[in-house]
């Protein structure tokens, strides 16, 4: 059983554009999912879908193996949520916030002040959120989705207009909630960084498209898999016909530059050491590809 | 439930700091405080003391507070209530909670309701604080003599809360459809505006921002007894439809996708505003009440004095048809024989009212025959009659087709007739009740032919008048646009036998074609005129004209015995008898009533005392225009003439005897100032005194000289008076009595 499954799922403001186009998540439990993708990808729509504030035509969103059109209620009791800009009250205290969490969830109101010491908003409990700063705001948006204590957390952005700290934090938080506590994170994000650090399962999405699913480990074993590297050897084209005899794949691309392409990285060690015992004059050495080539390769892949 | 109880909690909450709660003080202390602030130094309710006031103030703080203020108030509230959740989009907050759509959706709506209760009940607070503050401090207002009904209060403020749901729903559904804050708000003020602009014409009565307009009309209820008016079981209708629209819209996301898509929706959005639209018409048509199975006349009156009995009289000649016991204020009389429907009057001495019904009718009527709060409510099966016989919208273009008629051209004066006829009958089968009843078929029939009459009264007498001193060789022709109006007045019309326009109209109908023969007026009602009633309304009409320009007793006493036996109602006959008889006792020579009266110093006074010389009366009231015209050349032969054997004397006959004591010490001291006691009217009717002013000459015997003088701005008035009292320009009346 999935955390998240969701079964083709489309979604179109207008009749002209999909938004997302026949997306199938497949979230693990106990996974950090990170959901991958540039501005405008589809993430939010995707997580609105999610959420149920967007409506999906067929039955074909799945949460923790129920029917998100059918028991949505029954969902929403183990799920927490953050989507987009944090939803909150400015003309309330934060503590009023939580408050209303609670009272509409029948939940005792004393976890109130064990979530904000979590978000590190104990000092800022009773200032109104009119007047919190981003990372405030962004951090008791975080606090809002914990509260009920959910099985499963769905994060839109979490990091965003927090400083490297705040950043910081909150991964150790999300790990911390995910390796003690067995709990299941889905988060999205427009950092591929980010997403490396913590993540143990990735998703990316472009343009409506979901462009890969897989964990982290395969992920860069995708990534790295195929790789170029470019040797800089001035008066390449005296050494290219020597270099081909060894690397049939040896292609020259400059007056002073060499491209191999690889399949493993060990390969460029081998290339390397082969020139170097060939007393080929190496001058610089540049891989090409690896995760954030991959990553840019994979959504850019449409525009080219 | 408890979803909802959490759901409507939470809104609570949201609400603190929102400010909502103060401005929800400050709308309802607004209204009472002003209202307080004029009836302290304006002298509201001055002079004349209000009986009622402390309902009459709270209901006026009400009245003032819902028209306008209540609705204003409540689309900014509601405005405020739904834009909290778009101003940082925590509909995604809400919807991510294990929370049906429907608590979240209905938790606004309760606490948008629950704030408008709050308010009347706020308006109700503060009035109240204001009413005490008045009573303190300005007692001659009199709050400590009256009491508050709360029935009436608390009915009516439920009344108001109900009517305040359907443009409630529909701000939330506005709010809702449109994320910002200025749209909705600007909508529900125009929307507002619109609704009071819409009550002032009294149409458009379904328009849910004007409901509590409407529910202000009809303060103390229904006349019916119905818990609910229209306009709220209309507000209530509004608020289902919207509330239905506005949760689709909250769980669907879109306009579209909530009303049309998919085609099954569609049906459904169509099939609820069908049913809508037939439950508000059945809401909004008006009700014809049913008759009952017997002709009652029942109610309570209060008085100051004991009333024992009521009589219902029938018009036009006024006969008893029922005599009520009251006993303790409570009356309930049933009438057996067969009644047309017509005008009847209720009443005892100390009041009396015409009240509309007929046959199987049931009338309640609650009186109040005291002074200072005298009035008159009218319930049971007729109330749409009597009600629409109250309304006085006199209608500007028709007084002036009757004042002026010389202003318009023939062809202008019969289109104008025309407008007015077909307004006219616009307006008679469109009237209806704050309560939506409308009056009976027959009612409408006879208010047809009333206008009909009136109409046709102007095109074939007063115009033709007009047109035939201006234009003397050109002859009237009757417009032929105006022909259809003729089928509405048939002279054997029994409906409209009690009604004075219609006899009128009669008369000077037959008269026109009779001259002043009364020979050929009474032959020509003996042959066109079939229903006998009418027959005597038109004989009794003709004799009493004459008898009234008839001087000399003889020729009068001949003239009343040759027709009077035309005449087959009793009551007729001795009115004309009685007249004759008042008139012959005024002839010159006979001996003057002896009348009493009150002088200013509150002593009794009867003519007796002024014995043995002539007196000069002038009959007047403070309230009569052309009384204080004459008095000053009263006054002026008053200054001239008085002496020891001549007196000048101004006889009140006001009712309202301050008014008199304010007026009377400024006037001439020549004149004896006197207030007639006219108990019964038996001055007036022992001296056949219809209109004043009026003047007469009593000689020093206590005869009569003269009983109608022409008025003293007339120099004829001085000849008289020269011709009658010898000596009289001398002022010395010993020397005309040496002469005998």
């Amino acid at each position: 059983m999935f955390a998240i499954e969701t079964k083709d799922l489309s979604f179109a403001y207008s009749a002209r554009y999909k938004a997302v186009n026949n997306i199938s998540l497949q979230v693990p439990d106990q996974c950090i999912y990170g959901f991958l993708g540039p501005n405008g990808a589809g993430k939010t729509t995707t997580i609105r879908l999610l959420a149920a504030m967007l409506l999906s035509d067929s039955d074909n969103v799945f949460i923790q193996g129920k029917s998100l059109q059918k028991q949505r209620r029954e969902i929403f009791r183990s799920v927490g949520m953050l989507i987009e800009t944090p939803s909150l009250y400015l003309h309330l205290s934060g503590e009023e916030n939580l408050k209303i969490i609670t009272t509409l969830r029948d939940i005792h109101p004393k976890v109130i002040s064990e979530i904000l010491a979590q978000v590190g908003l104990t000092d800022a409990a009773k200032v109104k959120v009119g007047k919190y700063s981003l990372g405030m705001k962004q951090r008791l948006g975080i606090g809002m989705a914990l509260l009920p204590q959910p099985q499963l957390l769905v994060l839109d952005e979490p990091a965003n207009g927090l400083d490297p700290n705040g950043i910081i934090e909150i991964r150790e938080l999300l790990i911390t909630l995910n390796k003690e506590h067995g709990k299941t994170v889905f988060v999205s994000s427009h950092l591929l960084t980010e997403v490396e650090k913590m993540c143990s399962h990735i998703g990316i999405i472009n343009k409506g498209v979901m462009k890969y699913q897989g964990t982290l480990q395969n992920m860069k074993e995708t990534a790295y898999a195929s790789g170029e590297v470019l040797f800089k050897i001035p008066n390449t084209s005296e050494y290219i016909h020597t270099v081909q005899n060894a690397f049939p794949q040896a292609r020259q691309v400059s007056q002073d530059e060499m491209l191999f392409s690889f399949m493993d990285q060990q390969e460029v060690t081998t290339i390397n050491r082969t020139l170097v015992n060939q007393n080929i004059p190496v001058t610089g050495i540049h891989v090409r590809g690896g995760l954030e080539d991959w990553f840019m390769q994979i959504i850019d892949q449409n525009n080219k | 439930m408890n979803n909802y109880v959490n759901a409507f909690k939470t809104e609570w909450q949201k609400l603190k700091h929102s400010g909502t709660f103060w401005i929800c003080f400050g709308a309802s202390a607004f209204v009472p405080l002003i209202q307080t602030l004029a009836y302290f130094f304006a002298d509201i309710g001055n002079g004349r003391q209000d009986n009622d006031i402390w309902n009459s103030f709270i209901k006026t703080n009400f009245t003032a507070f819902t028209g306008f203020f209540f609705p204003i108030f409540m689309v900014i509230i509601v405005a405020r209530v739904v834009y909290l959740e778009h101003r940082s989009d925590t509909w995604k907050l809400l919807e991510t909670q294990p929370v049906p759509r429907l608590s979240l959706f209905l938790g606004k709506w309760g606490i948008s309701i629950l704030i408008s209760l709050l308010c009347l009940l706020g308006v109700l607070a503060f009035a109240l604080i204001g009413g005490f503050t008045l009573q303190i401090f300005k007692s001659k207002l009199g709050f400590e003599k009256s009491s508050i009904d709360w029935f009436i209060v608390l009915k009516a403020i439920s009344r108001y809360w109900v009517a305040s749901f359907g443009f409630i729903a529909i701000q939330y559904f506005l709010g809702l459809w449109n994320k910002s804050f200025a749209l909705p708000l600007s909508a529900g003020l125009v929307a507002t505006i619109a609704g009071s602009i819409l009550a002032g014409f009294g149409i458009w009565t379904w328009w849910p921002y004007s409901a509590p307009s409407y529910t202000s009309a009809t303060f103390s209820g229904s006349l019916t007894g119905q818990m609910l008016m229209h306009q709220e079981k209309m507000s209530i209708l509004w608020a289902t439809l919207f509330l239905t629209a506005g949760y689709q819209l909250f769980v669907r996301k879109s306009f579209v996708k909530a009303a049309f898509v998919p085609f099954t929706r569609l049906i459904a959005s169509i099939f609820t505003v069908l049913i809508f639209t037939a439950m508000a018409y059945y809401i909004n048509k008006p009700v014809e009440l049913k008759r009952y199975t017997r002709t009652v006349v029942a109610g309570h009156i209060k008085s100051e004095k004991p009333v024992l009995s009521l009589v219902v009289l029938r018009q036009p000649a006024f006969d008893t048809i029922l005599n009520i016991p009251v006993v303790d204020g409570n009356f309930h009389g049933v009438i057996n024989e067969s009644i047309d429907a017509g005008f009847y009057s209720i009443g005892t001495s100390a009041m009396t009212i015409g009240v509309f019904f007929g046959n199987n009718d049931s009338t309640y009527l609650e009186l109040d025959a005291n002074k200072l709060s005298r009035k008159s409510t009218i319930s049971g099966t007729r109330i749409a009659e009597n009600e629409y016989e109250k309304k006085n919208d006199e209608n500007f273009v028709l007084s002036s087709l009757t004042n002026f008629p010389y202003d318009y051209k023939p062809e202008e004066y019969a289109n104008q007739l025309l407008d007015i006829w077909e307004d006219g009958l616009k307006d008679i089968n469109s009237f209806k009740t704050a309560d939506n009843i409308m009056p009976a078929q027959d009612f409408r029939k006879v208010q047809e032919k009333l206008l009909a009459i009136r109409l046709l009264k102007l095109a074939e007498v007063t115009y033709p008048q007009v047109f035939n001193l201006y234009n003397p060789n050109d002859k009237y022709q009757f417009p032929k646009k105006l022909d259809k109006l003729k089928a509405y007045a048939n002279i054997n019309d029994n409906d409209l036998v009690s009604y004075g326009s219609f006899t009128d109209y009669m008369y000077e109908t037959i008269r026109s074609k009779s001259g002043s023969n009364d020979s050929t007026y009474f032959a020509l009602v003996e042959n066109d005129i079939k229903n006998q009633q009418l027959k005597d309304v038109l004989y009794f009409k003709a004799i009493n004209g004459t008898l009234s320009k008839l001087k000399d007793s003889t020729f009068r006493n001949y003239y009343l015995n040759r027709f009077i036996r035309y005449i087959k109602n009793d009551k007729f006959k001795n009115k004309l008898y009685a007249t004759n008889n008042r008139f012959n006792n005024l002839q010159r020579g006979k001996l003057a009533y002896i009348f009493k009266g009150e002088a200013l110093n509150g002593a009794e006074m009867i003519l007796a005392q002024l014995a043995n010389r002539y007196v000069v009366i002038d009959v007047w009231a403070t309230w009569c225009g052309p009384c204080t015209k004459e008095s000053p050349f009263f006054e002026e032969l008053a200054e001239k003439y008085t002496s020891d054997k001549v007196s000048f004397m101004a006889l009140s006959i006001d009712e309202d005897k301050k008014a008199w004591q304010m007026k009377a010490p400024y006037k001439s001291k020549k004149v004896i100032q006197l207030l007639a006691k006219n108990e019964g009217e038996t001055f007036t009717t022992a001296y056949a005194i219809s209109t004043i002013p009026r003047f007469m000459l009593i000689d020093p015997e206590g005869r009569i000289v003269d009983a109608n003088l022409p008025p003293p701005s007339n120099p004829e008035f001085d000849n008289i008076l020269n011709r009658e009292i010898p000596f009289l320009a001398d002022g010395n009346f010993s020397r005309f009595k040496r002469s005998f």
